[in-house]
């Protein structure tokens, strides 16, 4: 009976039961409405002024460039990587080849003696080729238009030792074959000079212009 | 009583056309970049007139500006030369130099951001000069060293060029 009375007591009732349930769901929403208000509010503190500082702060592209002009392009820096690589060993082989050709100038008195004019001669032409190749294969921008009086000069002295590297050799071996045909003085040996000399002045001119600023 | 009126009105008026304030904001309407570049065998210079750029300054007379310059646009009146410095500042890469300037008075710093590296430069010596009510014209120089831009110097006969390649900026803003 005591038992019974005390169990009456301990148990809750419906409305009790009821008034509890209220109050647990009412302070877990409480809970779960100041977690998202609070996590909401973080959110924004933490992006708003951000947002606002980055909208303030100029832009590159509030500056009205087009965007091909602000855009990168790989493939022409390779290819200007090319060029440079290029022309670089045409700097190199061009002085190599002038050099050579001013000691083959200064040998061309022994032709009668020895073979150094003519080993000379034919190294020149070698590294000569050479440095066309290297100047010619270099890769450049579609567009670029040659600007600079030394480029001009340069590349117009170019237009007299081309060919001239072509014309002198088969000029020399005439006049060789000539002299070991019994020609004390071969008749294609004058020739032969002129444009030798030719050859080496054009050339000296267009390597060194390029050293020179107007 | 109406001398003394229109004097004060003389007065009051001349004060107001006479004090300059940069405070606002301010675009770039004119400019000339110039590279100075130095070696043993000749000085060469690029110019640039293409920079763009838009500023603003507060009350207090500090300024923070945004200039922009295509590294293609700069002619030094030789083709090969211009496409070997395009080369070594990686200008087909990185084709904008954009250099963020903070001024105050006659002395600032400069965010520069150049062949895709970041820097912080100090600038002295500004000079601002024609100070008109709509613009104003400003010349100063980027203490510019190669090196810490990790350009790899070009060289002339083995022999490169100086490290130290100021820019000099020469420009005229006006009210946005």
């Amino acid at each position: 009976m005591l038992n019974k009375k005390c169990l009456k007591k301990d148990v809750p009732q419906m409305p009790q039961l009821l008034t509890w349930t209220k109050s647990y769901l009412s302070v877990l929403a409480t809970v779960i409405l100041s977690t998202f208000t609070f996590s909401a509010y973080g959110v924004d503190s933490s992006l708003v002024p951000q947002a606002q500082s980055q909208k303030n702060e100029l832009q590159l592209e509030d500056l009205g460039f087009k965007p091909e002009e602000t855009a990168p392009d790989l493939g022409l820096q390779l290819r200007l990587e090319s060029r440079t690589n290029k022309l670089k060993a045409h700097q190199v082989t061009g002085l190599v080849t002038l050099a050579i050709m001013t000691a083959a100038v200064g040998f061309s008195g022994e032709v009668k003696q020895n073979d150094i004019h003519e080993v000379l001669g034919g190294t020149a032409a070698a590294t000569y080729w050479t440095t066309f190749y290297l100047a010619e294969s270099a890769p450049k921008p579609p567009g670029v238009v040659d600007r600079g009086l030394n480029i001009k000069i340069h590349k117009a002295m170019t237009w007299i030792h081309a060919p001239l590297m072509i014309l002198t050799p088969i000029v020399g071996l005439i006049a060789q074959n000539q002299l070991y045909s019994g020609y004390n003085h071969p008749p294609a040996g004058d020739l032969k000079d002129i444009l030798g000399i030719t050859t080496f002045v054009s050339y000296a001119i267009g390597t060194t212009v390029m050293f020179i600023e107007f | 009583m109406t001398k003394f009126l229109f004097l004060i009105i003389l007065f009051t008026s001349s004060l107001t056309f006479g004090a300059f304030t940069f405070e606002g904001s301010w675009v770039l309407s004119e400019s000339t970049m110039t590279y100075h570049v130095t070696h043993l065998l000749k000085k060469t210079e690029g110019t640039s007139h293409s920079a763009k750029g838009k500023g603003k300054c507060d009350k207090s007379g500090d300024c923070e500006f945004l200039v922009a310059v295509p590294v293609k646009s700069f002619d030094s009146g030789n083709s090969n030369r211009d496409l070997h410095m395009l080369e070594v500042v990686k200008g087909a890469a990185h084709p904008m130099i954009v250099a963020h300037l903070k001024i105050h008075k006659n002395s600032g710093e400069a965010e520069i951001e150049f062949a895709g590296v970041r820097q912080t430069l100090e600038i002295k010596d500004i000079q601002v000069t024609d100070q008109k009510d709509k613009s104003f014209h400003v010349i100063l120089q980027l203490p510019i060293v190669l090196s810490q831009f990790k350009i790899e110097r070009p060289s002339l006969v083995t022999v490169a060029i100086d490290d130290n390649t100021p820019v000099s900026i020469d420009a005229t803003w006006r009210r946005q």
